[in-house]
């Protein structure tokens, strides 16, 4: 799963450890998840629209990879 | 977003804490239990109430365990969740692996239940460090 997470953090100026506070989980996640390493749970991915103001498709996007996983 | 913050991560904490202090007890009395039959008493009772009071940590050790599982994130509840079904795993393999060898008499070599405790140990702290470098 592709994700805009990194580029929706840095227009607001925040760092990783600030996301990861606002997701309240570790800087390592937030890192895993912008490097696509690992794909958030649907609780996290809810969580992640509503610190940035916007649906869960405006940051999270399937890859044909993912579908048909 | 602060106070939840700071009490997320109070709770990791903690978590983590108690989960140090119920393990150090139990390696303690474990260890107490096993020198002190051999060295410092001659009593099946003394030895019985050792082996009990160690279980009974152990049993503490069990909830601390899950609660501290509960406490972490779910990146790092995946990759302790990864490395205990590879500990498992592991666990099993060498075990019955060992039983058939040593049921041919292929091995010379005699394990007991600590030699498979300290490899599912070994494992479980390599599966974690792998998980997480590979998340990295």
């Amino acid at each position: 799963m592709k994700n805009r997470l990194k580029v929706l953090r840095a227009e607001r100026d925040w760092t990783q450890a600030d996301l990861a506070a606002r997701l309240e989980v570790s800087r390592q996640t937030i890192n895993a998840l912008e490097k696509e390493k690992y794909d958030p749970s649907l609780p996290l991915a809810f969580k992640a629209a509503r610190v940035f103001g916007c649906r869960i498709e405006d940051i999270f996007q399937e890859t044909e990879e993912s579908a048909s996983e | 977003m602060n106070t939840t913050t700071s009490s997320w991560k109070q709770n990791r904490v903690r978590a983590n804490f108690v989960l140090f202090y119920w393990t150090a007890t139990w390696v303690i009395t474990f260890f107490l239990a096993d020198y002190g039959q051999k060295n410092w008493w001659d009593s099946e009772f003394l030895s019985l109430v050792a082996i009990a009071v160690n279980a009974l940590l152990g049993v503490g050790v069990l909830f601390a365990h899950a609660k501290q599982l509960r406490s972490v994130d779910e990146l790092e509840r995946k990759v302790s969740l990864d490395a205990m079904a590879i500990t498992l795993g592991v666990g099993f393999i060498a075990g019955f692996s060992y039983k058939l060898l040593q049921k041919g008499e292929l091995i010379a070599f005699q394990a007991g239940p600590t030699d498979l405790l300290v490899l599912m140990a070994i494992t479980l702290v390599l599966s974690t460090l792998i998980g997480a470098w590979r998340m990295r």
